[in-house]
């Protein structure tokens, strides 16, 4: 037995749905980021295994632009997280009601 | 064989994912995170995307954990402010929420027949297929304009990042 295109689909499912979980539930801040990383890199999982069984690399070429486009998240995202901790004193995302100012 | 190294960096994969859901610690979680990363990089290899698996090791678990890691050790966060995931109402519907979404992604996973063949009939892989020569010549022929916009992108982001991270201190500087 080998390891299809199913089991790869099967797999960056389980993962995405990990982080989605995770997306919703988690409260802190940074590991809210990191599962949207998860999210993420479950997509990059997808595109390299359509690429492989349909022996086309161009999906291998998507996933470069999805990590170069988590690469930007992340520095983003973790600016916002140090301007919130500095204004709110906290990363708790339910305290932090307020856009304002 | 390949099947045996497949399912053990799944197994690996799965469980880096829900420590970094499940743990209280965010330096925990970025470990978990960094372990998930590494085997998936492993499969990465088995698909025979080896650039891809390379980049992912240099910057999916080298530059942007070492980035998470570092934000959480500035900030200083202590474990004990934060709780594990609280079930609340909130909760449980985020849950049936992801339920929702994990049918709907199931749905189109059955589409996929399990016996596969690793290749479309007629195209054999080639022995130099996702060697960086083949994957560069896409990025730098067919790609080229997304990879232009990509570093545009990058800058924008680091200019972004620079400028709300620095907010505070700018401020405290125009008030002698």
């Amino acid at each position: 037995m080998t390891a299809g295109l199913y089991h790869y689909i099967l797999l960056s499912f389980l993962l995405f749905s990990v982080g989605l979980l995770g997306v919703l539930i988690r409260r802190n801040a940074v590991i809210l980021l990191m599962s949207v990383e998860l999210m993420l890199n479950a997509c990059n999982l997808a595109l390299v295994a359509y690429s492989r069984f349909r022996g086309d690399e161009a999906g291998q070429v998507m996933s470069f632009f999805v990590m170069a486009l988590a690469a930007a998240e992340a520095a983003v995202g973790l600016a916002i997280v140090i301007a919130l901790f500095r204004h709110f004193k906290t990363l708790d995302v339910d305290r932090m009601t307020t856009l304002k100012g | 064989m390949e099947f045996i190294v497949f399912c053990i960096l799944a197994a690996v994969a799965l469980v880096g994912a829900i420590l970094t859901v499940s743990c209280a610690s965010a330096v925990r979680s970025a470990m978990s995170l960094i372990l998930c990363l590494f085997a998936v990089a492993g499969l990465f290899v088995l698909l025979k995307a080896h650039f891809i698996a390379a980049m992912q090791v240099l910057v999916y678990a080298g530059a942007i954990m070492v980035l998470f890691v570092f934000v959480v050790m500035l900030l200083n966060l202590s474990p004990e402010r934060f709780g594990r995931a609280r079930v609340t109402v909130l909760g449980v519907v985020s849950g049936l929420a992801v339920l929702l979404v994990a049918g709907k992604l199931a749905r189109t996973i059955v589409m996929v027949p399990p016996d596969a063949s690793p290749a479309v009939p007629g195209q054999p892989l080639g022995p130099d297929f996702g060697s960086v020569s083949t994957v560069g010549q896409l990025l730098f022929k067919q790609f080229l304009l997304p990879f232009e916009l990509t570093s545009v992108l990058l800058l924008v982001a680091v200019v972004a990042a620079i400028v709300i991270a620095r907010q505070r201190f700018s401020r405290e500087g125009q008030q002698p």
